[in-house]
């Protein structure tokens, strides 16, 4: 208690500025396509040399909250994720959108992230110590076991058929295995070509695989028909606290996701999103509804995608394990300011770490500004012809997967990433589990292969050997098969009804 | 023009054929060295398992796609697609080869042209101010360096 009101002293005007400031740029940056978290932190990085430490993380700890929540505007206005994480808010956001209810997919969207962001948070300062305990139990098996929990979920993101969506998964996975090999290092299906050596990255396959592939389509549709039927926006709707209330449960179990997702090193938001939204899928009480603009498809990728921020927070500050490339720039900066993570921060300079969950509150919190502000941007934006605003987004978007690594081979593959959408999109393939088996591919092969090398030939008697693998698989199974026995107890339940009568 | 059933059966057994060339390209000898035949050790292991899964699911899909009806029929202006596809490429042959600048104008211009806009003196317009937005908000706003040119006397 001590240590927390000691973190409240901690913050004065110039954390609350930067917080702001923080914010309003990543959420910018979020919403401009393949643009995003590493962009946004790399440019607000050398700003941080001059200002305190807490200043300086709260301007970190803001771009990377509103960096995830902004890539939800642009999916929702304009089917175009702004961020990887924000793919599957595009699948429902966008539909909303055309329907009318931009607003209100909006306001969801920024209802959900404040949420999900604030409940990590609120997980955080009770159960650090346990979750980071927690977090260094998982080993090869384990991530294997939770990865391939990821990975079923594609099954429940295909919409038009399990065939097809199986097929999408696998085109993500055959993806991720060009480059390097994660083990031995030795390069794989690169033709010796030296720019994929370093493989295939998601940025530009999301930006291609969804924005241009959405640009296509509309040049498709705009060339049939002849009607242009640009999206038009307002002001931000936010959902009452009636309407919150009725879907306690998704954004509960969603952020929950997002948090414990986020926990494990290397898991990443994307990943999350993608989890909580085919959990969504199949249990939502408005499943059928999916893929038309439900409400709780937006809530499911938000609020999980978002909770992952503070859950990331956990192994790097209490462990000194940095999550992704943002929490490494985090853990960097801290070290510049003299703060050292570990164990020991936890013990030493609680105040510190508990400053940075406030922090990280008030940027969840600063997300409903900060996203009027943004759609009123983008508002201004969509009143362009559609004519002129469609190759304006290509080339955004097309720069924004340059951006990410300055490889030219990066734009060759979002535009062919873009070929293969549409073609998707013809044929009824779901480019969703597509792009979590090009998210999850590598750390899959990755912990599969070690787990198959730590248990040196007995990897099925060593995998019964960890219960929360165990536990992971059975998890699998039981989400997977459920569907399956519901519908065979159906199918024998109606004839024995209709022989009684 | 085939019926979609025909087109989706096409489309699957690409996949499969691009799969198979995969498979048997992950056999070649590039790939044979100290670490093969040592399980999960060797670097195509898990390739191998993911390409078989991969024609597998395309193969069953190319037998899915035969047992559909033929009167099956779906909407879609595959030319101008293809004309979008591929102004989209020459946008990225002339970016990479005289400049971002030389690429996004034309490309603007002649985009919006094929979706019908005819008002020349805005169309022309704003095939210059995008691409100068697009130059300043990456170069000069982000600090994002833009694809360099092979010929680039103006230095944009």
């Amino acid at each position: 208690m001590e240590a927390l009101l000691e973190s409240l002293t901690n913050i004065g005007w110039i954390t609350l500025l930067m917080v702001f400031v923080g914010t309003l740029f990543g959420t910018v940056l979020g919403a401009l396509p393949g643009l995003g978290s590493i962009v946004g932190i790399s440019v607000a990085l050398p700003f941080t040399f001059t200002l305190p430490s807490a200043a300086a993380i709260a301007l970190l700890l803001g771009v990377y909250a509103g960096s995830i929540y902004g890539g939800s505007i642009s999916s929702i206005l304009i089917n175009t994720p702004g961020t990887p994480q924000s793919a599957c808010t595009a699948i429902e956001g966008y539909p909303m959108a055309r329907m009318g209810k931009a607003r209100e997919a909006i306001g969801w969207a920024t209802m959900a992230s404040l949420l999900g962001g604030c409940f990590s948070c609120l997980v955080f300062l009770i159960f650090a110590p346990q979750l980071a305990n927690w977090a260094s139990k998982f080993g090869a098996m384990e991530i294997t076991a939770l990865v391939f929990l990821g990975l079923s979920s594609i099954c429940l993101l295909s919409a038009e058929s399990k065939v097809k969506g199986i097929f999408s998964g696998l085109t993500g996975l055959v993806l991720a295995i060009v480059g390097q090999d994660p083990i031995t290092g030795e390069v794989r299906f690169t033709y010796d070509w030296y720019p994929l050596m370093s493989g295939i990255t998601l940025i530009p396959v999301v930006v291609g695989a969804f924005a241009i592939a959405e640009v296509l389509a509309r040049v498709d549709a705009i060339t049939r028909t002849e009607e242009l039927n640009p999206v038009k926006c307002g002001l931000m709707k936010l959902p009452s606290l009636a309407e919150i209330g009725k879907r306690w449960k998704q954004l509960l179990k969603s952020s929950f996701i997002g948090t414990m997702i986020g926990v494990l090193p290397g898991a990443g938001s994307t990943a999350a999103a993608f989890i909580s939204y085919g959990e969504a899928k199949r249990s939502s009480p408005h499943r059928e509804n999916f893929g038309k603009g439900e409400v709780d498809g937006i809530i499911a990728s938000e609020a999980s995608n978002n909770a992952v921020t503070g859950g990331a927070l956990v192994p790097a500050f209490a462990l000194g394990i940095p999550g992704d490339a943002v929490t490494a720039i985090m853990l960097a900066t801290l070290i510049f300011h003299g703060v050292v993570p570990g164990a020991r921060l936890m013990q030493e300079s609680p105040a510190t770490v508990y400053s940075a969950f406030i922090t990280l509150t008030i940027a969840n919190i600063l997300l409903i500004p900060c996203g009027m502000i943004v759609m009123a941007m983008f508002s201004r934006l969509l009143r362009i012809p559609e004519q002129i605003f469609l190759p304006f987004i290509f080339l955004i978007c097309l720069l924004g997967a340059y951006s990410a690594r300055n490889n030219e081979l990066d734009l060759y593959l979002a535009l062919i990433a873009g070929g293969l959408g549409i073609a998707f999109r013809y044929f009824g393939v779901s480019v969703a589990p597509m792009v979590i088996g090009l998210v999850l591919g590598a750390p899959f092969e990755y912990s599969l292969r070690q787990a198959f090398i730590l248990s040196e030939g007995h990897f099925f008697t060593s995998f019964m050997e960890h219960p929360i693998a165990v536990f992971l698989l059975a998890l699998t199974v039981l989400l997977q098969g459920a569907p399956w026995v519901v519908s065979l107890r159906k199918k024998r339940t109606i004839p024995a009804n209709g022989s009684g009568q | 023009m085939p019926s979609y059933k025909y087109q989706e059966f096409i489309f699957s057994l690409l996949m499969l054929v691009a799969g198979l060339a995969l498979v048997v390209h992950s056999y070649s000898d590039a790939y044979t060295h100290s670490h093969s035949g040592n399980g999960a050790l060797e670097p195509m292991f898990y390739p191998r398992l993911v390409l078989w899964l991969w024609c597998a699911s395309s193969l069953v899909m190319a037998l899915r796609a035969l047992r559909l009806s033929p009167k099956i029929r779906k909407s879609f202006n595959g030319r101008q697609v293809c004309l979008a596809l591929g102004m989209m490429t020459g946008m990225l042959a002339l970016m990479l080869a005289f400049g971002f600048m030389a690429g996004a104008a034309p490309f603007v211009a002649s985009f919006a042209i094929l979706l019908g806009y005819r008002h020349k003196w805005r169309l022309a317009i704003a095939s210059l101010l995008i691409p100068l937005f697009l130059y300043v908000l990456f170069e000069h706003a982000l600090g994002i360096m833009l694809p360099s040119p092979l010929w680039d006397p103006l230095g944009i």
